[in-house]
């Protein structure tokens, strides 16, 4: 397993802060690259679980999330998130070319 | 397979392809950021026993094509300007307790709230507009639940 967290940002007080959190390590460069270049300060995760560890200790302001991932998925991650932080940013990636559908997890269908 | 309001009601803010498009990407986070502090920002207005500087008085807003009656101090007028004046609140005084016409109310706070943010930040078109889905979203309320009486305080 890759990840943890690390980060970088121009300006360490003013950038605001990305978490991304996708299983696929050249998906989740390709969004730091983007994110970064826009002046974000990203942090890493590579699942769910990671992601809500990193969540809880740095609190960023935006969370950039894939949905299939291995230990916790991405709406798992989303539901967790949602219950600490009502007012918590998330970006939901799926797999899906033109992003119209989202597999959830059997027992969490809505 | 789902479609992706399952994850918007879940709370996601949006749900974008994996293929990222660059804009796209960066438009939807900026909005989300943006939404994120507009939230933050009327949570804060609206915790309980906090003290606000007294404002000048609300303007009035009326919208009888809508159907729902709008006023600064609404029927309850025993109701000190102090109780009443939030950036955007919304008060029904009657309900016919339809928990539908109850999330509508909720949807036209957050964009009353909005209107308020946008009409601080020099930007009445914003401000206008998200006014506007208010009154909309006041006007969907209203159709779900004919015995709501809906009144709105701002604060602009």
């Amino acid at each position: 397993m890759w990840g943890g967290a690390g980060h970088a940002g121009r300006s360490a007080d003013m950038a605001r802060r990305v978490l991304i959190v996708e299983h696929h390590l050249h998906t989740c460069m390709v969004l730091y690259e983007i994110l970064l270049t826009a002046g974000y300060e990203c942090l890493l995760a590579s699942d769910g679980a990671r992601g809500l560890e990193v969540f809880r200790r740095s609190q960023p302001d935006l969370i950039v999330t894939g949905v299939k991932m291995p230990v916790m998925s991405g709406v798992e991650l989303l539901q967790q998130v949602r219950q600490e932080d009502p007012d918590a940013a998330v970006i939901v990636l799926t797999g899906d070319r033109d992003g119209k559908t989202v597999r959830l997890p059997e027992a969490r269908r809505v | 397979m789902v479609r992706p309001c399952a994850c918007l009601k879940l709370g996601a803010f949006k749900v974008l392809s994996k293929q990222v498009h660059v804009e796209e990407l960066l438009s939807a986070a900026e909005r989300a950021l943006e939404r994120r502090q507009l939230l933050i920002e009327r949570r804060q207005h609206f915790q309980p026993h906090q003290q606000l500087e007294r404002p000048a008085a609300p303007r009035q807003l009326s919208d009888d094509a809508g159907g729902a009656r709008l006023g600064a101090e609404g029927s309850s007028g025993s109701r000190s300007l102090d109780e009443t004046v939030t950036p955007a609140r919304i008060t029904s005084s009657k309900s016919g307790g339809h928990a539908r016409a109850q999330e509508w109310l909720s949807v036209a706070e957050n964009h009353l709230a909005a209107a308020a943010f946008r009409y601080r930040h020099c930007d009445p078109e914003g401000a206008a507009r998200a006014l506007a889905k208010a009154l909309k979203a006041i006007g969907a309320a209203r159709s779900i639940d004919e015995q709501l009486d809906v009144v709105v305080a701002m604060e602009m």
